[in-house]
């Protein structure tokens, strides 16, 4: 520790190298940061929504095979299930085809049961149940297009259903799936489309998250062999597969975090080099008058790993900064971004990826340095 | 008078450890830069090539994707007669009303891919003129047959002519394989439209129609005939604008892959100038002698910024060839929920290779600039004095 002021010292006499040395790992590693946290943001997203005691029931045919209406009464039946939750992707348009946001149809009267973490406004529950044009809207949507409680909106359902729904909004959610995001009744859904009983999802409440497999499994069973089959996951491994969709970005990302990593080691290391070779002279009069070459090694590759921190510091400051602007305006940026930050494992992998790059650019040269014959360097005059 | 190009080279290699590490790192950005334009050329490429030249798709008005739009079959006859409508040798109208679902289909590895089903007629080899069947045969009409997309063999269990494929209510015959041009079409299933309309109990709608155009006939005169019926209220489009307007999600990776490479570039740039610093501070009396022989200050610094600029571009060329293999591979590609898995190659065209040059020859500037000014600037009498 008590060479801690000749690395300083040593670090500062070319500035110049130094602060670009530090730009150039700190740019780096601030990509690093950013590649290597997208997987773990994902997996956030998933623990944060995801309820253990959900369970959601699709077709398992596809998106274009709907389920009878009339397997809601039958799963409920099934023991242990609290509620059940038919809903469909309406996947209307609020003005313009680039507004678009999630919006979906759901039964009402268990939806406060379904879905109890969404944080619904006071109130908002019991007119959603009255109203059957009603709609719950969340908070994010809610700043975008600049609502109100009470406000009529239309939605155009040029997509998957050919009807337009007028709408009134009752209440907000603030922590729904999406930062964008619409609820409205799917008994009013129906009744514009003449009563067709389809459904695209069932959500089902467990009472108690050991209850879970049995449900699935029963739910299953119960459907085999008709004409509509189920697939029932936990909420967890629902939401997981629909992640697993971007698993080619993650392994892109994983592979460009890789390369990042040996350029800067390449660009660290040049500059240690540089360093190193100018100081040959006095490094052997160092050891001349006694300081061993380990500890001159330590003391050089200590330089560099104090470069490297400075820019990881750097860069993940910066990245921190970048991803706090972005989560103000996350709303225009998709529902992953929300949750965006540098997950704590990310971090500590930015830093030993810093502390690697200064110990290893350094090795070579400073070894070589701290082994060099004394008098063969001392001769040479430049 | 100009400094030879000689003299930067040769500069270059005196301090060769150094700069091969600069270069280095130069050279893996560059190749980073490619490999992502390659897969952003390669999805682009595969999207838009399913569009054939003279066809029109027709959708329900306000959709913007063909599985979010419906038709009923009063709109599609509304349509079949329309007079600038190829027909065949026998007459017949070149319309195709196709379906065009996701079905779920458990992949090897262990998750449920969504996998594109196009239900058609057998015009719909007609009017999709890049489709032609490789092995086997067209399915049968009414049979549960089905052809796949080429991109689609040994993909997943039972894909290949002779097994049968599981997906909606039954089991399906694979009784062919199909070419088309390496586009998106090579990565659906296709069978006969009224089977999978049954199986689906989708009754009789239709998700797209597409339409081939009588030889000179006005494509804009039938959109904006399409447009301007309220009875059928549809929306036409050229397959070539539609398929473009899909091809959408490749600007989003190639805006993140311009971000990544970008910001590793100025990384690059940051290392460059450490270099060409040390390199100008050891040259120190080397320049002066220059300057003290007669060169401009001006020569100097051309001298300087053409030896960053020859070692970029040597790292460019470098990176283009690591990144070059990537030619070889292809990979699956799913934007998202609603979007069925594409199969598509990663393509190093020639405009991504000039623009990787240039990336590098910026690098090699940006980072060259500074020190070179400062070696133009530097005090002939000072510099000659110091040893």
């Amino acid at each position: 520790m008590k060479f801690t002021a000749l690395v300083l010292k040593n670090l500062l006499r070319s500035k110049r190298r130094t602060i670009l040395t530090v730009l150039s790992i700190a740019v780096s590693l601030f990509i690093f940061s950013a590649l290597t946290s997208l997987p773990t943001v994902a997996n956030r997203v998933l623990a944060d929504t995801a309820s253990s005691v959900r369970i959601a029931c699709r077709t398992k045919m596809g998106q274009a095979y709907p389920l009878p209406e009339a397997y809601k009464a039958k799963i409920a039946e099934t023991p242990h299930v609290v509620a059940v939750t038919p809903d469909n992707f309406f996947g209307g348009i609020y003005h313009e085809v680039s507004d678009q946001f999630p919006n979906i149809a759901v039964d009402p009267e268990r939806i406060d049961v379904m879905w109890p973490d969404w944080g619904f406004s006071p109130g908002g529950i019991e007119q959603f149940k009255k109203l059957r044009t009603a709609c719950l809207v969340a908070d994010g949507t809610m700043k975008r297009f600049h609502l109100n409680v009470g406000q009529q909106i239309q939605l155009r359902g040029a997509t998957y259903y050919p009807v337009n729904v007028s709408l009134t909004i009752v209440g907000t959610i603030a922590k729904g799936p999406a930062p964008s995001f619409l609820v409205f009744r799917r008994d009013y859904l129906e009744e514009i489309e003449g009563r067709p009983g389809r459904v695209d999802n069932f959500w089902v409440r467990a009472d108690s998250s050991q209850a879970v497999p049995g449900i699935i499994q029963s739910v299953n069973a119960k459907f085999a062999n008709s004409s509509a089959e189920t697939q029932c996951d936990s909420e967890a491994v629902f939401i997981g597969g629909v992640i697993g969709r971007f698993r080619m970005f993650f392994t892109l990302a994983r592979i460009l975090g890789l390369i990042v990593v040996v350029t800067i080691g390449l660009v660290a290391a040049n500059a240690a080099a540089m360093s190193i070779r100018e100081r040959r002279n006095e490094i052997a009069v160092m050891r001349s008058i006694g300081f061993r070459s380990p500890l001159i090694l330590r003391l050089l590759i200590a330089e560099s790993v104090v470069t490297a921190l400075a820019g990881c510091m750097l860069g993940c400051g910066a990245a921190f900064a970048l991803l706090k602007i972005f989560s103000v305006t996350s709303d225009v940026l998709g529902p992953f971004v929300g949750a965006m930050q540098i997950p704590p494992p990310a971090l500590l992998e930015t830093f030993l990826a810093a502390i690697l790059i200064g110990v290893l650019s350094s090795y070579v040269p400073a070894r070589s340095a701290a082994r060099r014959n004394i008098v063969d360097t001392l001769r040479v005059v430049d | 008078m100009a400094i030879p190009l000689k003299y930067s080279r040769r500069s270059l290699l005196v301090r060769r450890v150094s700069n091969a590490m600069t270069g280095g790192g130069m050279a893996l950005v560059v190749a980073v830069f490619v490999v992502i334009m390659a897969m952003v050329a390669g999805l682009a490429h595969t999207i838009q090539h399913s569009g054939s030249d003279g066809n029109v798709i027709v959708l329900a008005r306000g959709s913007s994707t063909e599985t979010g739009s419906s038709l009923r079959l009063d709109q599609f006859d509304g349509l079949k007669f329309l007079p600038t409508i190829r027909r065949d040798a026998a007459g017949n109208p070149l319309v195709s009303p196709e379906l065009a679902e996701q079905v779920l289909m458990p992949s090897p590895n262990g998750t449920l891919d969504n996998l594109a089903v196009r239900g058609v007629l057998p015009v719909g080899f007609a009017v999709h003129d890049q489709v032609c069947v490789v092995s086997g045969r067209i399915f049968t009409p009414g049979l549960s047959e089905i052809v796949i997309g080429k991109a689609l063999i040994g993909r997943y269990p039972g894909c290949n002519v002779g097994s049968s494929l599981r997906f909606g209510r039954r089991s399906w015959q694979v009784v062919g394989v199909f070419e088309a041009g390496g586009s998106s079409f090579e990565s659906e299933v296709w069978g006969d439209v009224h089977s999978l309309q049954e199986d689906a109990n989708r009754g009789t709608v239709f998700n797209s129609v597409r339409l081939k155009l009588a030889q000179a006939a006005d494509a804009a005169a039938l959109i904006q005939r399409v447009a301007d019926d309220p009875r059928i209220n549809l929306q036409a489009e050229a397959e070539s604008d539609y398929y473009r307007e899909q091809s959408a999600v490749a600007s989003q990776v190639r805006v993140l892959g311009i971000l990544v490479a970008g910001i590793m570039g100025f990384g690059a740039v940051f290392a460059a100038m450490n270099t060409m610093y040390a390199a100008v501070s050891a040259r120190t009396t080397e320049i002066a002698t220059l300057r003290a022989m007669g060169f401009r200050p001006r020569a100097i610094l051309t001298s300087f910024l053409v030896e960053s600029l020859v070692l970029a571009l040597a790292a460019g060329v470098i990176g283009v060839l690591l990144a070059m293999p990537i030619n070889l591979f292809s990979t699956s590609f799913n934007a998202g929920l609603t979007s069925a898995t594409l199969e598509f190659d990663f393509r190093v065209t020639f405009a991504i290779v000039v623009q990787a040059l240039l990336f590098a020859a910026i690098m090699g500037v940006a980072g060259g600039w500074l020190p070179a000014r400062r070696a133009m600037r530097m005090s002939v009498a000072a510099a000659l004095r110091r040893t």
